[in-house]
């Protein structure tokens, strides 16, 4: 469960200073599927590093999963991103001299989990992906459609409860786009995961979530519910 | 993060840019090795030194030299300076009167000799096995038809390295006066020529034939016979014919004409100063049996056991109390100005050497030159670490530059692990891990390389060694000590560590968002 309560997020200082998020207030129920759209600048990225602990925000309570964020000490957060959280970029964000599956086991590695347990398990997401063949592929060999396979496998092989995916379509074709969302919402629903999907493509949106929430210069502006 | 995990990523790391790998390598492999074969040569070439020089019995012997009776210090009534004049002036002429108001007593005082009585003392001390007065006899030696001028000198009846160096017999034995031991060339001129036939010589009897007469008879006949070689039979019979005038001259110089004063002067030059006696007789002959017949070195064919200390060559060792009777009872002089003392063993050296001192002679020994050895050894060491620090510390800078550059290049790497929940100090471990797994494969390779190194240098320092001491070298020239290793291991990797320390840092506190999108 998200509970967002009277958040903001500055950058920089007084003159110069941009407020990213104002004022936002959201509780995202466990299991829901939720989508934040909205222009380039709205705010909407900034929001989702701050559900993924890699930002805090100025000022404000953030609740995620029990724990407070804004009190969370860096280790702490480090352990929040590694267990409560995955995150599915729009650029994928893998490690290019890393294999898919060596990169789909990175975060087992960082939890400390044996090499012998990490095989079994990375297998088994590169299987639900639908990867198992290009296990051994760097990702220069892969396609985009591909890569986002190995980074959703990645997201979910440390077994999250919050899925944060950020424009997970953006550099992909429209046919891709389909497949990469059905993969995301299957997944979403056979792991009863929390999806919050991140988008300016607002007919993606209202097809794949229960509910819209839009954002304009930091704001939240309107929540549709499906 | 469990920390092989961690080593496997920086080994991965590595191997994904092999060539600035292979380069940090070779650096910090050259200073290690440097440091391995500093550590292992330094130990090797000491021990084997110290091993060349027990063996040879040179470390079981001292050198005992006369020395002068210090003597009292100028007061300062003789020294002070008076006069109008600088304070600066006055010190400066003040320092240069008391020096040599010093040298002039010192070299006027008296010299300690090394007399009969004081090397009877020198001999009674707890392990001392020998004492050989270092004195060098010039005789005629005849034998059946043959006859040659020759020169001898005393032998230890102990000596180690002569008794490696015979060719036929033994070496002489303590109570044994009537020895000699003649050199191999000797034997030769004297017609005895196979080996059978030089061990046929063992038993001979020679005739040995010395010139007698004081010191002042002896400067004189010098000076009038100078033309002629000192090996030469006509000079030696000059001399002779010359001395047995001149004893005869100072038997009667009473009735002659001189003054009372010319004759008193004539027989106090001519005559013994310290026993106040007429010149013995001209000629002096005594036998001697041939015990052994010896070589010399392959380097120098006379070269002795003493030949370190300067003695002059030799084709004739007499035993020690042999040449003392001809020092004390030939050429009436009864010091000398050397003399070699053999103990027991090595260790017993340093005390024999400090009651020699006692009774006020000067020493030297090897055991003295040790220190020395130690100190050479240890100042070059030192030049070779230096510059093997040096080398590690340009190393260092080198890896720790290619380090922050890796650091930028993988920022973004660095940013998505901490995304997936990496920890700071995962990425600094990660980092520093690079350094150390670097260090380890280094000084793995130096240890290998330094062998090679060191057998092929060992080959080599042995061979020129052997063939400047004419000795056997024992043992491994570069000895590789655990400590040495040890020591190479850890400067190695605590080299590349700290190298690593300032990109690990900068990683450590990369902000994941900016982290990731920095290309």
């Amino acid at each position: 469960m998200i509970q967002a309560e009277q958040i903001f997020k500055y950058f920089g200082n007084e003159p110069s200073r941009v407020t990213a998020v104002e004022d936002l207030n959201l509780t995202v129920e466990a299991g829901a599927k939720i989508s934040i759209v909205g222009r380039s600048g709205s705010g909407k990225t900034t929001l989702l590093n701050l559900l993924s602990g890699l930002d805090r925000p100025t000022s404000g309570r953030l609740v995620i999963e029990g724990r407070e964020l804004s009190r969370l000490n860096q280790n702490e957060m480090a352990d929040y991103r590694l267990r409560c959280v995955g995150v599915v970029f729009q650029s994928f964000q893998l490690i290019p001299q890393r294999t898919a599956a060596q990169n789909v086991e990175l975060p087992l590695i960082i939890r400390g989990m044996p090499a012998n347990k990490r095989v079994r398990i990375v297998a088994d997401a590169l299987l639900r992906v639908g990867l198992e063949h290009r296990a051994s592929h760097f990702p220069y060999a892969l396609s985009g459609g591909e890569q986002q396979r190995v980074a959703i496998a990645r997201a979910i092989v440390k077994r999250p409860s919050l899925l944060l995916a950020d424009e997970p379509t953006g550099n992909l074709d429209s046919q891709t786009t389909t497949e990469i969302m059905q993969l995301i919402m299957q997944i979403a629903e056979e792991s009863n995961l929390t999806l919050v999907l991140v988008s300016h493509d607002h007919e993606l949106a209202v097809k794949y979530s229960e509910r819209i929430v839009t954002m304009c210069d930091g704001r939240m502006s309107e929540v549709i519910a499906k | 993060m469990r920390l092989f995990d961690i080593a496997m990523m920086a080994l991965h790391n590595l191997r994904r840019r092999p060539f600035r790998t292979a380069l940090n390598l070779f650096g910090i492999t050259l200073g290690t090795i440097i440091i391995l074969l500093t550590a292992a040569g330094g130990d090797g070439v000491k021990q084997a030194l110290y091993s060349l020089i027990e063996n040879s019995g040179y470390a079981r012997e001292i050198q005992v030299f006369a020395n002068y009776e210090r003597a009292a210090e100028p007061t300062e009534a003789e020294w002070t300076i008076t006069g109008d004049m600088s304070d600066e002036r006055r010190q400066r002429m003040e320092q240069a009167l008391k020096q040599s108001l010093i040298d002039k007593r010192n070299y006027s005082s008296d010299y300690k000799m090394l007399d009969t009585e004081a090397l009877t003392r020198i001999e009674e001390f707890e392990n001392v096995k020998a004492v050989v007065p270092n004195v060098t006899l010039w005789f005629r030696l005849r034998n059946d038809d043959f006859s040659q001028m020759l020169s001898g000198q005393a032998a230890s009846p102990l000596s180690i390295d002569l008794s490696k160096r015979l060719l036929a017999g033994d070496i002489l034995q303590s109570d044994d006066a009537e020895g000699v031991l003649i050199h191999e060339l000797l034997a030769y001129k004297m017609g005895y020529v196979t080996d059978e036939e030089v061990k046929r010589l063992v038993g001979k009897e020679i005739t040995a034939e010395f010139r007698g007469g004081g010191r002042g008879f002896r400067g004189l006949a010098y000076a009038i016979n100078s033309k002629e070689d000192w090996d030469s039979e006509q000079r030696f019979d000059d001399e002779t014919k010359f001395l047995g005038a001149m004893k005869k001259l100072i038997g009667d110089v009473d009735l002659s004409t001189l003054t009372d004063e010319q004759k008193e002067l004539i027989r106090s030059l001519f005559s013994d100063s310290q026993k106040d006696e007429l010149p013995p007789e001209a000629l002096h002959s005594r036998d001697f049996k041939i015990r052994g017949v010896f070589y010399g070195s392959k380097k120098n064919p006379f070269d002795l056991f003493r030949n370190y200390f300067g003695e002059p060559e030799s084709q004739v060792l007499f035993h020690p109390l042999a040449a003392t009777d001809f020092q004390v009872n030939v050429s009436q002089h009864d010091a000398f100005y050397s003399a070699a003392v053999s103990v027991g063993s090595f260790h017993d050296v340093e005390q024999v050497e400090t009651k020699i001192e006692e009774l006020g002679f000067r020493t030297m020994s090897v055991h003295s030159l040790f220190e020395n050895i130690d100190n050479q050894i240890a100042r070059v060491c030192r030049i070779i670490y230096f510059i093997a620090l040096a080398v590690l510390v340009i190393t260092a800078i080198g890896i720790s530059n290619t380090l922050i550059i890796s650091v930028l290049e993988r920022t973004p790497e660095f940013g998505i692990m901490k995304s997936l929940g990496a920890k700071n100090r995962h990425i600094l471990l990660l980092m520093l891990f690079e350094g150390a797994v670097l260090g380890f494969i280094a000084a793995g390779l130096a240890l290998v390389f330094s062998y090679i190194i060191a057998k092929l240098g060992h080959r080599i320092l042995r061979s020129y060694v052997e063939g400047r001491v004419d000795e056997t070298v024992a043992g491994e020239l570069f000895a590789f000590s655990v400590p040495s290793i040890a020591l190479a291991f850890g400067a190695a990797i605590v080299i590349c560590c700290i190298a690593g320390i300032l990109p690990a840092w900068r990683a450590a506190r990369l902000d994941p968002i900016v982290a990731m999108h920095r290309n």
